[in-house]
């Protein structure tokens, strides 16, 4: 099930909040715990045994390893975790690499869920957090459905504390929650589909700026997808007391890559920087092994992403960026005000193409020639489509927001933010059910 | 205080959608012109169920039709689109755009002389390719399928007559708001065919009726500045005509009013679509007989010819396998017409 279906909001979310606001205290835990199995299982059916097996394997190995904190119990931990992601994500890439065709299905969110058990068991052996012992509790925090399939990777620490006591409603929270929930289904709605759709159609052709509006569109449907889900379980979290942290912060007004991938899926960039880049050595080592620390943060993002060649290429594209950034001339790049901004939107476009085109050196030969460049379908898609291209990166820009913080402070203002939550459900039910193209992008997750 | 309205007015929406939604018993969608999802076989362990209940609250959803045109009325007015979903108005009609499929045209063209060769071989055979509307807007369009175009290669590869009729046709002879060719505006059509088969034309004599409001198959996907169609269908003395639908194995009117209020209203028109249809006129002034495979577009020209022939068998291909055409025992006195439209020649992957 995905958030934006008509079967989520107009029945799993009202049954939920139903249940939830019918039961008391510690009970409530207990409603969101089978809601998210029910929710997982609804998608996913006899799959959900492995978010299960997870959810007890965590919660018992964190208990086990709380009290025996020793290496090898954690390296033991960490494989056990890891184990489903491996043989359900990464045995088929294994193996076609040998010429064998196997085919397993992925589990959706795995990538997710087994990245926050494993987060959890590490920072209770660090004694960054104290080990639940509630397995209701936990549960909720692993399997939430607000973030059980796209995320953001909520660490164990950031709701411990609102997971293991009693939330009280809360109306002004409910209130945010909503409005950010309905700020996330216009992004995916109205902005990510129409573009996914726009992407679509021009796809029969092949001329240089059509590619170029295709690569610039697939950035921006991707960004608007994922950071509409992330807003839309941020405002799931707000009504259920949770406070999750921002997983992104407009990403394409970065001025170089490694800003570009602090404010873009935050949450992946911290998991990877505290699990795996600083246990490494972070940047306070030599040059060379610097470099090596970087190159193996970026092959790990590049394959969570997904299972294949091109997402390696991807991370290392992006691992390299970062390297070059901070051993060459191209620092000077990132501190020219506009070159800046350009240079890594460049770079970004075309490192999302290795993300969204396995024949990358052909699509990237394509965009670049000339010889082809316009031609009347082109110019037809651009003079269609330009504009909500347009639309779409102004929405990707802080314009609007700061345009809010100035017009908040109008006497009557709340009274129009009103009309517009309705607005945008209303746009975002019209589209949802207007397009009749809902794509969900990570199963590959 | 607006943040409590603002909770309370959401959640009487929401229940009031899910509760008219749930209640929702239409089966059809006229918008769209098709029959809505039914609901699912409960099983609550079958991944099938949660699916196909996806699809059914989604078909059964209130105000969908509502949502659907304000959705395309936004990517006008509001985003600047030229087109949606590749419908396009332009001289009051609407258009489909196109993508020239040459493995179409040509995989159409082998099969269509294999046919020949394998059946037909000692028969007149003819073939007609019926142009789009878009071939009679003035406004250019890029993505777009030509008749002149295609012509040519028609002409050259199939081993077979070809008529021409591009020039007996004109805007006015397409409804608005559906691809199809309107049958009061192709009389002289008929006379042309006829004519070009080398076969006596007659007139069929009768007084056309009206079917109001008919959206046609381009309507839901338009921006809805565009008003409905009617349909003028030529109603006739049917007592000496006999239609025969083989997949009904039973008699059929020449015209299914039946048809009428249906999602596709253009399906009036000789039954709609059937694999095969046999007529036979036994007051047709000459014994000239016709075999005819054809797509939609011919259902509506067909019964301009019935005086013309005392028996025409009607072959749709995309229904009626072509490796049992000798199960229909067709007359080898015959003269043979593949009659296509170039929607239809460009999306050949359903013949069989």
């Amino acid at each position: 099930m995905v958030f934006s279906s008509i079967n989520f909001i107009f029945y799993f979310l009202v049954i939920v909040i139903a249940l939830y606001a019918l039961v008391k205290g510690a009970y409530k835990n207990g409603v969101l715990l089978l809601s998210s199995l029910f929710f997982y299982f609804y998608g996913e059916g006899t799959l959900v045994i492995i978010l299960v097996g997870t959810l007890l394997f965590s919660y018992y190995y964190a208990r086990f390893i709380e009290k025996h904190r020793k290496p090898i119990y954690l390296f033991i931990g960490m494989v056990i975790s890891f184990l489903p992601l491996i043989y359900f994500k990464y045995t088929s890439f294994i193996l076609s690499n040998f010429g064998i065709i196997y085919h397993i299905t992925l589990p959706l969110g795995i990538s997710f869920f087994s990245f926050q058990a494993a987060s959890y068991i590490i920072d209770v052996y660090r004694e960054d957090v104290k080990a639940s012992h509630s397995l209701v509790n936990y549960g909720t925090y692993l399997t939430f459905f607000g973030q059980l399939v796209a995320g953001p990777i909520v660490r164990y620490e950031t709701i411990a504390k609102e997971v293991e006591k009693v939330r009280p409603y809360n109306e002004n929270e409910t209130y945010i929650g909503i409005r950010r929930f309905m700020v996330g289904l216009f992004k995916k709605c109205v902005l990510a589909n129409m573009l996914g759709l726009i992407v679509s159609e021009m796809s029969a052709y092949d001329s240089g700026l059509i590619l170029w509006m295709i690569a610039i569109s697939e950035v921006l449907q991707l960004y608007f997808d994922f950071s509409a889900y992330s807003d839309m379980a941020i405002g799931l979290g707000l009504f259920f007391g949770f406070h999750f942290l921002e997983n992104f912060d407009y990403p394409l007004m970065a001025t170089s890559v490694r800003t570009f991938w602090q404010r873009w899926h935050i949450s992946l960039g911290t998991w990877f920087k505290d699990y795996v880049y600083f246990p490494l050595g972070g940047s306070r080592v030599k040059p060379l092994r610097h470099i090596f620390n970087l190159l193996v943060v970026w092959l790990l993002t590049g394959l969570w992403h997904g299972a294949a060649w091109n997402f390696v290429l991807w991370g290392l594209y992006f691992g390299v960026l970062i390297i070059l950034e901070r051993y060459t001339p191209l620092r000077n790049l990132t501190k020219i005000k506009y070159v800046d901004h350009i240079y890594t939107l460049f770079v970004v476009i075309i490192g999302f193409v290795f993300f969204n085109h396995p024949d990358t050196l052909g699509y990237l030969a394509k965009m670049f020639d000339i010889s082809s460049f316009i031609d009347p379908v082109s110019i037809y898609y651009l003079s269609s489509y330009g504009l909500f291209i347009l639309i779409a990166f102004i929405g990707a820009t802080p314009l609007i927001k700061r345009i809010y913080r100035k017009v908040i402070c109008f006497k009557y203002f709340k009274y129009i933010e009103v009309i517009g939550i309705f607005a945008l459900f209303f746009m975002s039910l019209a589209y949802l059910v207007g397009l009749g193209f809902n794509p969900f992008l990570y199963f590959r997750f | 205080m607006y943040k409590k309205f603002t909770i309370i007015v959401l959640a009487v929406i929401v229940l009031f959608i899910s509760i008219t939604t749930i209640l929702n018993k239409n089966t059809v969608s006229y918008l769209e012109r098709r029959h809505l999802a039914s609901f699912p076989k409960v099983d609550l362990l079958d991944p099938d169920f949660y699916s196909d209940l996806d699809t059914y609250m989604s078909d059964h959803l209130l105000w969908r039709d509502s949502f659907i045109k304000y959705s395309s009325l936004a990517n006008r007015y509001l985003f600047g689109f030229k087109d949606n979903h590749g419908v396009y108005s332009s001289d009051g009609y609407l258009f489909e755009t196109a993508i020239e499929d040459d493995d179409s045209i040509n995989d159409l063209i082998a099969k269509t002389n294999g046919l020949k060769d394998t059946y037909f071989k000692d028969q007149e055979v003819y073939f007609i390719a019926i142009p789009r509307k878009n071939d009679y807007t003035e406004r250019y369009f890029p993505l777009d399928l030509r008749y002149d175009d295609i012509k040519d290669s028609l002409k050259d590869n199939l081993d077979m007559d070809y008529i021409d009729i591009s020039d007996l046709l004109s805007l006015d002879s397409y409804y608005h708001t559906d691809i199809h060719w309107r049958q009061d505006k192709i009389e002289a059509v008929a006379d042309y065919i006829v004519r070009s088969l080398g076969d006596e034309y007659s007139e069929v004599e009768g007084t056309y009726k009206t079917i109001n409001d008919f959206k046609g198959s381009l309507y839901a996907s338009s921006f809805y500045d565009v008003a409905p169609d009617q349909i003028d269908y030529l109603t006739f003395d049917e007592t000496d005509i006999s239609v025969y639908d083989l997949e009904k194995d039973a008699y059929v009117g020449v015209y299914d009013e039946g048809a009428i209020g249906h999602p596709d209203m253009y399906d009036v028109f000789l039954d709609g679509p059937s694999a095969y249809i046999h007529i036979e006129n036994k007051k047709a002034p000459s014994d000239q007989k016709l075999i005819i495979f054809r797509d939609s577009f011919a259902s509506s020209l067909i019964p301009l010819m019935i005086d013309s022939y005392a028996s025409i068998d009607v072959i749709d291909l995309r229904y009626f396998n072509s490796s049992l055409l000798d199960t229909l025992e067709l007359d080898q006195d015959a003269k043979v017409l593949f009659m296509y439209s170039l929607e239809f020649i460009n999306k050949s992957g359903a013949l069989r």
